[in-house]
């Protein structure tokens, strides 16, 4: 109790407060902002924390990166373009959804932002030490299971025709492979290009894929004057109700998944995102809704994604494992300021702790604040014709490709992809198919090649263990589920135009 | 139709990339996985995708014994496909003289030029296009220290 009172004093200072509210203001920025990562902004906090206390500073890495993924939603909402790769995930149902109520879908987002961030910071004060002695179980099997079944969501999402999903897949890996090969450092699919040797980069990927071919698509349209019409009166949380009222359980399931899968070192708050939205998909009872504006599946995936990133602090203070970039850098900062993350931590300064997880509850509630003013200031943007918005977002998405490696190849990259997701979209390929296997590609082939070596090349050690085989039957069910469905769906087309 | 192109780029991708791979082993040492080994699976992956799509688009075929019943035709010819390719034909300029002219110019250029292709008068586009370009100027290279494309004679004026 002393302790517990020592910590909100050390919480509540000034400085602290007004360190927190500047780093949530940064984090809007830069999550709003597509080819800016919660990772980069990190790590531009990091040299600023170290002329703070070690509360100060860690509270500025904590609420930034809350509000930047909160933050990577907003264009993803009003201009279909994910602010950060957490964002991916609900990219297509957000944008439907805010065609039709922009302020409001964001106002959602924001809301089961903060429910996802709280519940994962709860989880993350009451059963660290738990979570965290399982997710140490892990090894390359289990991790290539569970890639597998984040997989399955691409057919999920495709569940009207999954072997285009399949290809959306292939197509993702293919362009995940192209690089040094993770496991032999082997150089592959380059063409002599020094640019591709790290592989394709994901922001430019991502923003190519989801914004070009929407760009192409309202600039071929020049009979609307906005892209979505904004209605004066609507109100942010207007839809939380209804949330409240049908989908309690959603984000409660969505927020465990995501603190579960942030707590595995190397699997963040995107994959967290896809796995929740492809098992909200599942068990929903609107399933034909995902994809076309779902509610349900803009839930589920905001939820999950803040709350990995409190997920992804489990690992770190319990065993000193960095569960994510975020969090590696967090690493840096801590020790920076003389502290060793890891069992000791809880014993020698249980007061820090307990404070840094005050901070985490603070973070999310002032998330709400400051998200709804972006929301505000950020919705605006609605009210720009769609023949001066178009060309200006273009600028964004040349920049932003650029910035990642300030190279123009990715800008070219960007360019490519987004002219071939616009024809893929057009042939009813998946476009979220393909993301998710590049985020996943190399993780799978990785962990699937070491297993296959160190098994000697015997397949059977992909079952021999028991959260593996759990991981199995969950990940092939999920697999092999929408295919049957599918099937079922043709047969009975088929008997019935037999029948007339 | 739509199904027919599907399978066919499935199969497409699949033997190209099998093409692409020939100069990898596919086994090293003790038979162990060599580089090539995960991309062939995901070629045979791809040709069986391709394949099963090609099968379903000739089913389908078959049971209604009219290609043009069987599937939605595709549509990728649309009335407004112009503005689209204009669209595309800019910004691949804008990007190729991106290193010759410099980012800011470039961007400056790109957004006077499509504002008032798309319909905006000619003095409201000047006004968006400087003050778009003043605010990436100011986020981008001044705070976010971001190294923009250079015009090819160097910073004379201006990065």
């Amino acid at each position: 109790m002393v302790d517990l009172l020592t910590a909100l004093q050390m919480v509540l200072q000034p400085h602290v407060l007004l360190s927190i509210l500047l780093a949530e203001l940064f984090g809007v920025f830069v999550g709003a902002m597509p080819g800016l990562t919660a990772t980069m902004a990190t790590a531009l906090l990091v040299p600023f924390t170290y002329f703070m206390d070690p509360v100060a500073g860690i509270a500025m890495i904590i609420s930034m990166s809350a509000v930047a993924i909160f933050a990577g939603d907003i264009p993803a909402v009003l201009l279909r373009i994910p602010g950060t790769p957490a964002s991916a995930a609900l990219t297509i149902d957000a944008y439907q959804l805010g065609r039709k109520r922009p302020v409001s879908t964001l106002g959602v987002d924001l809301f089961c932002s903060m429910l996802g961030g709280l519940t994962g910071s709860l989880i993350l004060i009451f059963m660290a030490p738990t979570l965290a002695e399982f997710a140490a179980n892990f090894s390359s099997v289990e991790y290539f299971w569970l890639t597998m079944w984040g997989l399955s969501m691409a057919i999920v999402i495709s569940a009207e025709d999954p072997l285009k999903g399949v290809l959306g897949v292939i197509i993702g890996f293919m362009m995940a492979c192209i690089g040094i090969d993770p496991v032999y450092g082997y150089v592959r699919y380059t063409f002599g290009r020094l640019e591709l040797l790290s592989g394709i980069s994901f922001i430019p990927a991502m923003i190519g894929l989801f914004a070009i071919p929407e760009l192409l698509k309202q600039i071929s349209n020049p009979k609307e004057r906005y892209v979505i019409k904004l209605s004066m009166t609507e109100r942010v949380f207007e839809l939380v109700k209804e949330v409240l009222r049908k989908f309690k359980s959603v984000v409660l399931r969505s927020a465990l998944i995501g603190t579960f899968i942030g707590a595995l070192p190397g699997a963040g708050a995107d994959i967290a995102a896809w796995v929740s939205y492809g098992v909200a998909k599942r068990t929903s009872k609107s399933p034909n809704e995902y994809g076309k504006g779902s509610l349900e599946g803009v839930v589920a995936a905001t939820s999950a994604n803040n709350a990995a990133l409190s997920g992804a602090w489990i690992p770190l203070l319990v065993f000193g494992i960095p569960g994510d970039s975020i969090t590696a850098i967090a690493l840096g900062a801590l020790m920076a300021h003389g502290l060793r993350p890891g069992p000791m931590l809880f014993q020698r300064q249980g007061t820090l702790v307990i404070a840094l997880f005050i901070v985490f509850i603070l973070a999310n509630i002032l998330m709400l604040l400051i998200g709804y003013l972006s929301i505000r200031l950020s919705s605006n943007i609605l009210k720009v014709p769609r023949n001066t918005l178009v060309p200006i977002i273009a600028v964004f998405c040349v920049i932003g490709a650029y910035a990642v490696n300030n190279s123009l190849f990715d800008v070219w990259i960007m360019l490519t992809l987004g002219v071939t997701g616009y024809f893929m979209e057009r042939l009813g390929i998946p476009i979220p198919s393909v993301v998710l296997a590049i985020i996943l590609g190399p993780m799978v082939e990785f962990n699937f090649m070491t297993t296959l070596i160190k098994s000697d090349m015997n397949p059977a050690i992909f079952i021999s263990r028991p959260i593996a085989a759990g991981l199995a039957v969950l990940a092939i069910f999920t697999w092999v589920l929408p295919f049957l469905r599918s099937r079922r769906r043709y047969v009975e087309g088929d008997t019935g135009k037999l029948g007339t | 139709m739509r199904d027919f192109i599907v399978g066919i780029v499935g199969l497409f991708i699949g033997f190209l990339f099998i093409l692409l791979s020939l100069d990898m082993p596919i086994l090293i040492a003790r038979g162990y996985p060599g580089p090539s080994f995960f991309p062939i699976i995901l070629s045979i992956t791809a040709i069986a995708d391709g394949s099963l799509m090609l099968i379903k688009y000739f089913r389908k075929r078959v049971v209604s014994g009219s290609i043009i019943s069987t599937n939605k035709t595709v549509t990728l010819r649309n009335p407004y496909l112009k503005n689209a390719v204009i669209f595309l034909i800019i910004i691949t300029t804008y990007i190729t003289s991106m290193p010759y002219l410099g980012f800011l110019l470039t961007s400056f250029i790109f957004l006077y030029i499509a504002q008032v292709i798309y319909g905006v008068s000619p003095i409201k586009a000047l006004g968006i296009a400087s003050g778009t370009t003043l605010f990436v100027y100011v986020l981008f290279i001044i705070v976010l220290k971001v190294v923009v494309p250079e015009p090819i004679l160097g910073p004379i004026v201006y990065r």
